[in-house]
């Protein structure tokens, strides 16, 4: 990678699982990979490590609720852009959350 | 049911876009620059929310420190720094802390208000401090007011004054937009009491 430093940070690759060569990403890949953790991380679960407590919002739990129901899904929608927020480097967001078929 | 998230926004290197897939477990990152049909404007956004978007230190009140001292004249400063958003037409609380004015001198507690405010799609976002009332309501003694219907950040100042309180009060930021759905946003206040 040519680049040493980047604003958005650099950091192993992972979007769900770590990239088996452990590829390094920076830039607007690493930021999503970032957002994407976010919404996989349940809130709080990070203040037993002393780390931020208002850190996560576990979308994947969400999936229990009927997200074919509109008001659910503007409640899941409105929920993971409120976290997606949280992100220092992130200045505006708009999410669209959409429910797809099993 | 399953679950997509279209993901649009902008950072300081740029703006940026994703489609994440939920699955059982976690949140996958499926595609970077997808050719976005994400709302464009804050009004296709569904849900009405107030957003601390970002804080420093732990939520909640807190006891603010005083600065001076060493006989000359103490300063107030509350700890309102965070990033808020309210897309609410009713004047809605982002903040309050506790804060102890015994060490300011007189009767009266000047302030000087200032932040980095803008509102969406041509709303207008209504700041205000205020001092006082009842523990997490957007009420209390109004003391300064900021306003802004610029869609970029604008550093805003506001002075105002207020009967000092006896010992610890509430100082409170709330924010309200003019339009539903349209998100008031404020980062960086700073209020100081003299």
């Amino acid at each position: 990678m040519a680049t040493t430093s980047d604003p958005l940070g650099i950091d192993l690759a992972v979007s769900g699982d770590l990239d088996p060569n452990f590829r390094l990403c920076h830039g607007a890949e690493n930021l999503s990979n970032a957002l994407c953790r976010r919404l996989s991380c349940t809130a709080g679960a990070l203040e037993s490590i002393g780390d931020d407590p208002a850190y996560g919002y576990n979308l994947p739990d969400q999936l229990n609720l009927d997200t074919s129901d509109d008001s659910a899904l503007a409640i899941i929608n409105a929920s993971a852009r409120n976290e997606l927020l949280k992100d220092p480097r992130v200045q505006s967001l708009t999410t669209q959350a959409i429910s797809v078929p099993d | 049911m399953g679950l997509i998230l279209k993901i649009a926004g902008e950072s300081s290197e740029g703006d940026f876009d994703f489609v994440a897939s939920v699955n059982d477990m976690t949140v996958d990152r499926l595609k970077q620059g997808m050719p976005s049909d994400a709302p464009a404007t804050q009004g296709e956004i569904v849900g009405t929310t107030v957003t601390v978007v970002s804080q420093s230190g732990a939520g909640g009140p807190s006891i603010l420190s005083v600065s001076g001292g060493g006989g000359g004249a103490q300063t107030v400063q509350p700890d309102l720094d965070g990033l808020y958003s309210s897309d609410v037409a009713a004047e809605t609380l982002l903040k309050q802390v506790l804060a102890d004015f015994s060490g300011i001198t007189g009767t009266t507690a000047a302030v000087a208000f200032s932040s980095y405010v803008r509102a969406m799609g041509g709303a207008t976002g209504t700041f205000r401090l205020r001092v006082g009332g009842t523990d997490g309501v957007a009420d209390g003694t109004l003391v300064a007011t900021l306003t802004v219907t610029s869609t970029s950040y604008q550093m805003v100042t506001g002075t105002g004054s207020v009967a000092k309180p006896v010992g610890l009060a509430l100082v409170k930021l709330t924010a309200q937009t003019s339009v539903t759905g349209l998100d008031a946003q404020i980062k960086s206040a700073v209020a100081i009491f003299t």
